[in-house]
């Protein structure tokens, strides 16, 4: 399953370098399907790193539209992936660095429409499912707490499953930061993971207590 | 191995980067330290939630925004976009060449087409103040009164004079500019 897995992916590289030297000569039926291709993982990462809807799609738009004035400039014998990412980053940076007046929060969009979680476990029970939820929504609370540089870094290496080499070429940092930063990271979520899944434990328990006593009464 | 050592291999397994040989004497070691097999234990936790981590999709019909902007530019080619800007510039250039030369013979043609009624004003305003007893104003008169006429043999050449350091200024900025980039990326 392995193999076949690495084969498909070795086919859709081909495919995705075939659309790029399309688009490359104007063809935007082909740039649309790039766009396709990484839509919802730059929207996510971007998402990761400025934990604001709006913010993040315009964010990857702009990426999109500045991939295809540049086109011309892009050297193909260079991952597609690692310039693109480096685009956003840098658009992501820019706007991080700017003053902003509310930070609304990563839960939901502000067009009540509200975002959709493209379930990675679809072929689960229900209730494995409802734990995948649970842990998910665990996490995704513990994310929002980390900086933008720690997201970024942890968006590449475990979304992109990029290598610390590329992640340093797509962030600018050294190889030795990104270790450092991925580190942090990890230990960050680990110690907020432990807190929120005990702030439940607590919860739920204070509920049950609380029921029994006005069963009780 | 000590406990710190092991420590850091865990964040290089983590990381991808432990090689076989590193791997086993990691094992090892966690074989002896139930300390480090629990801290390896609580990250690979984080670990596979990570992996399962899905993707948030922006809202829906965003290919089709995306593309819907692209078009909005794409009925004028960035050669022309961008030409226009040249031309403008070239204009400008060549306005403050013609007004060091003090307003010369040269038919400023282009001028009368962009300036038309405009030269008529300044001619005006600049002869009044030449007269006034200006001396720095006579020139400049002299240029707009060319504007407002445009007359002369030689106002084609000025054209294509504009025209050729419109193009050279192109070179220039295009090279600049593929420079830059690709030093950025």
């Amino acid at each position: 399953m392995g193999a076949s897995a690495a084969l498909a992916s070795e086919s859709d590289e081909l495919r995705e370098r075939q659309w790029v030297a399309a688009a490359r000569n104007g063809d935007p039926e082909a740039f649309r399907r790039i766009v396709e291709i990484y839509e919802g993982r730059l929207f996510t990462f971007l998402l990761r790193m400025v934990k604001h809807h709006e913010e993040a799609e315009d964010l990857a738009q702009e990426a999109f539209v500045r991939v295809w004035r540049h086109l011309e400039a892009y050297d193909t014998q260079r991952s597609f992936r690692t310039w693109l990412f480096s685009i956003a980053r840098n658009l992501a940076l820019d706007v991080l660095r700017r003053p902003r007046a509310a930070i609304v929060s990563i839960e939901g969009g502000d067009d009540g429409e509200g975002p959709r979680v493209i379930l990675a476990a679809a072929d689960a029970s229900p209730l494995e499912q409802a734990t995948v939820r649970e842990q998910r929504r665990c996490l995704e609370q513990a994310l929002e707490a980390l900086t933008p540089r720690a997201a970024m870094v942890f968006t590449l290496f475990y979304q992109e499953n990029m290598r610390i080499a590329e992640i340093a070429q797509v962030t600018g940092m050294s190889a030795g930061a990104v270790k450092v930063t991925l580190h942090r990271a990890r230990e960050m979520l680990k110690c907020k993971v432990r807190e929120n899944s005990q702030l439940e434990t607590r919860d739920s328990e204070h509920r049950i207590v609380s029921r029994r006593r006005s069963e009780s009464r | 191995m000590e406990c710190r050592e092991a420590k850091m291999m865990i964040d290089d397994l983590l990381d991808g980067d432990l090689d076989e040989q590193g791997r086993r004497s990691l094992e090892q070691h966690m074989a002896e330290c139930q300390a480090c097999a629990r801290h390896l234990e609580d990250f690979s936790v984080i670990e596979q939630w990570a992996r399962k981590l899905g993707l948030v999709s922006p809202r829906s019909g965003f290919a089709e925004r995306v593309m819907a902007h692209l078009a909005s530019e794409r009925p004028i080619p960035e050669v022309l976009r961008k030409g226009f800007g040249f031309i403008i510039a070239a204009m400008i250039v060549m306005s403050v060449i013609s007004a060091i030369l003090g307003g010369s013979e040269l038919a400023y043609g282009w001028m009368a087409i962009a300036a038309g009624s405009i030269g008529e004003t300044f001619s005006a305003i600049a002869a009044d103040l030449a007269e006034m007893g200006n001396e720095a104003f006579a020139g400049i008169a002299a240029f707009w009164i060319s504007v407002e006429q445009w007359q002369g043999p030689l106002s084609p050449l000025w054209m294509a004079v504009t025209v050729l350091a419109a193009l050279l200024l192109m070179v220039i900025f295009n090279f600049v500019q593929a420079r830059t980039l690709s030093h950025r990326t």
